[in-house]
């Protein structure tokens, strides 16, 4: 008795030493952006580095997020744009996936199998295969240097695990609700839109969450097809802002942290969501 | 509440014959059973008639209107569901108003029609609660309700006990009964279980690889199955079914088959056996209606004891007759040794010959015994 419950207590341990581990990975350098972003200049260079700067100061934010001069003026152009794309991309993305995802799962048509697998095949390539076709498909349609070619892109990048995802979702919802939905007096489309849709809230959120920080992150395809200043995105903003101010760390930091906390602030409003989603829907089969 | 008609109907998918040639009349108020072993075509059947499948040829009919074309929501059925398909995210309350809603029926109406179907079913404390608060059971009672709670024109049941454990089916069983006789309402219930379709319904339609086979009252399924297939299906244990030769000594008919077995057959059975085609028969015979005996019986068969099974109110007991294996019963505290000899009869009121390679029931004509014209015949 007394060993077996030793046993179990250093696994409790390895466990939490594990978890420790994870979070000491991904939290610390969240931790490092945010405690260089409030040192100034010099502190940030200082040699040893330290955690908690002396003279802590917002200064980089209260610049960045005022309008009133040309480097806030400059950011917050980026982020609006950031904002409008993602946003743009995850509504269609979701648009587009949900009637697909339900299709593929619920209706056989001919060439059901090759056309799934076909979405899937996107994701056998690396991105940046894709770079110079899509540049050229883009350049035919004269979209070079607008935001839809980068919506346009998302989508064709994002789409397919969306709908995996979501098919995954559909696939694990009895299909005798819709039966009897219809039977009980609801349209093919009522019976979806009343029933099923609601079912899939965790799986709609996963896929929207998905979406939009593939908008949100995504940095080769809108550095190539981007060239005017007043049209880029944050990530290639974030450079920019780097090569102008090569020696402002803190500055650079702060514009990184803010781009950070929209992120953050989606997974934490929406994590319960978005664990079931890949737990239910697109695992347990 | 209106009958049901179907025509011919036929569902096929590419080759595949799911549903061939269907012609059923259920009668307004009546409560059919669909039974057959899985793959059988009585659940794609009842999702015909429910819309939820296109049909490929016939016609269905609900009352006096053909119902095919319509959409499901059009059509005024009720469906209970095996897995009760109750509307998860949905509060019971909202799960039994949710047809009277799709039928934009008024609020008040509404309020006071589920208040009533959720009295019936004694499921008025459940309102409030989500399916999965609740237990099987009442699963099961709210997925009743949600059928019930529009007075539909017909019910239309998907083995909706198979779901629940042995003694809660039991108890649903009588329920469902019970719903029937006091709404008079007319259902047709689809099940694999020969025992839940005999115990409830008013008359039973078997169906076999897409063909109906029989449809009868449960009496006559069980005392008169028009071919083997049915014989088998309906009633458990199964009907002991024994291959053999028909055979004719000074003018006496009888069996003779596999390991030397030989079964007199008197007139009746002897004149139906010698209306087979191939000279060949396939003998049927209930558990009950063996008579058996542990001392010589002159006429009787000789098998072997295999196993005795003491259930309480009856004793099975296999046995072997030439290379085949029955199961005979007889009374509880019948007890016999395996492998002691044992005596066997047919009840011959109780024999059922089917022709064996039709596999068909084979009939009383009426006709003349034929044994002495053949005999006749053989003497010249």
């Amino acid at each position: 008795m007394a060993t077996s419950r030793r046993g179990i207590n250093l696994l409790g341990l390895a466990r939490w030493l594990f978890l420790a581990f994870l979070l000491a990975f991904t939290a610390l350098p969240m931790v490092w952006m945010f405690s260089t972003s409030i040192k100034t200049e010099f502190a940030a260079i200082q040699q040893p580095p330290v955690w908690i700067p002396a003279e802590p100061t917002f200064d980089q934010y209260t610049t960045l997020l005022s309008p009133a001069n040309p480097t806030g003026r400059q950011f917050l152009g980026y982020l609006k744009n950031s904002v409008w794309v993602s946003t743009a991309t995850t509504i269609l993305g979701v648009l587009i996936a949900v009637p697909a995802a339900y299709a593929f799962s619920r209706f056989s048509f001919p060439g059901r199998e090759p056309l799934f697998f076909s979405v899937l095949v996107r994701n056998m390539f690396p991105v940046v295969v894709f770079l110079i076709p899509l540049f050229i498909l883009m350049k035919f349609f004269g979209l070079v240097d607008t935001h839809l070619s980068l919506i346009l892109t998302y989508l064709t990048f994002g789409l397919p695990l969306s709908i995996w995802l979501l098919k995954g979702f559909y696939d694990n919802i009895p299909p005798e609700l819709e039966r009897a939905a219809r039977i009980d007096g609801a349209t093919r489309f009522q019976a979806f839109w009343k029933i099923i849709l609601p079912l899939s809230t965790p799986g709609l959120v996963a896929t929207a969450i998905y979406a939009f920080i593939q908008g949100w992150n995504e940095y080769v395809y809108a550095r190539t097809f981007i060239n005017s200043q007043n049209l880029m995105t944050m990530p290639v903003g974030l450079e920019k802002f780097f090569t102008e101010y090569a020696s402002n760390w803190p500055g650079l930091m702060a514009a990184s942290f803010i781009m950070s906390v929209p992120v953050v602030v989606l997974f934490l409003v929406l994590q319960r969501h978005f664990v079931r989603a890949l737990t239910e829907g697109a695992v347990k089969h | 509440m209106a009958g049901v008609i179907l025509r011919e109907v036929t569902k096929t998918y590419g080759d595949v014959v799911a549903v061939d040639r269907v012609s059923l009349e259920v009668d307004d108020g009546e409560f059919v059973a669909l039974v057959g072993p899985s793959g059988c075509g009585k659940t794609t059947t009842l999702n015909l008639i429910a819309g939820l499948i296109d049909i490929t040829a016939g016609e269905i009919l609900l009352g006096d209107r053909a119902i095919n074309d319509l959409d499901p929501k059009d059509r005024d059925l009720a469906m209970v569901f095996q897995n009760y398909a109750l509307y998860p995210n949905k509060t019971v309350f909202e799960n039994l108003a949710f047809p009277l809603r799709m039928r934009k029926v008024a609020k008040s109406v509404l309020d006071a029609q589920v208040k009533r179907t959720a009295n019936v079913l004694s499921i008025e404390h459940l309102l409030d609660r989500h399916p999965r608060q609740l237990s099987g059971g009442q699963q099961q009672r709210v997925a009743l309700g949600r059928a019930l709670v529009r007075s539909p024109q017909a019910f239309l049941m998907d083995e909706p006990l198979s779901n629940l454990d042995a003694k809660l089916r039991v108890q649903m069983r009588a329920e469902l009964k019970r719903f029937h006789q006091e709404l008079n309402a007319t259902v047709i219930y689809v099940t694999h279980d020969q025992l839940e379709a005999v115990t409830m319904a008013d008359r039973i339609a078997v169906m076999h690889l897409g063909v109906l086979q029989q449809y009868a009252t449960p009496d006559e399924i069980y005392n008169r199955p028009l071919n083997t297939f049915v014989a088998g299906f309906i009633g458990s244990p199964a009907m002991n079914l024994l291959r053999g030769q028909v055979t004719t000594q000074d003018s006496q008919v009888a069996v003779a088959g596999d390991g030397g077995w030989l079964m007199p057959l008197e007139d009746a059975p002897g004149r139906r056996a010698l209306s087979s085609s191939t000279g060949q028969v396939i003998a049927g015979v209930r558990h009950g209606h063996i008579r058996m005996s542990l001392e010589p019986q002159a006429g009787w068969m000789e098998g072997r004891v295999y196993t005795v099974e003491p259930t309480g109110d009856l004793t099975y007991i296999h046995l072997k007759l030439g290379n085949h294996l029955l199961v005979a019963s007889n009374h509880a505290d019948f007890r016999a040794a395996p492998d002691a000899p044992i005596w066997i009869m047919f009840d011959q009121d109780h024999l059922h010959l089917f022709d064996a390679e039709t596999e068909q029931l084979l009939e009383d004509a009426g006709m003349p015994l034929r044994v002495s014209a053949r005999r006749e015949a053989a003497a010249v």
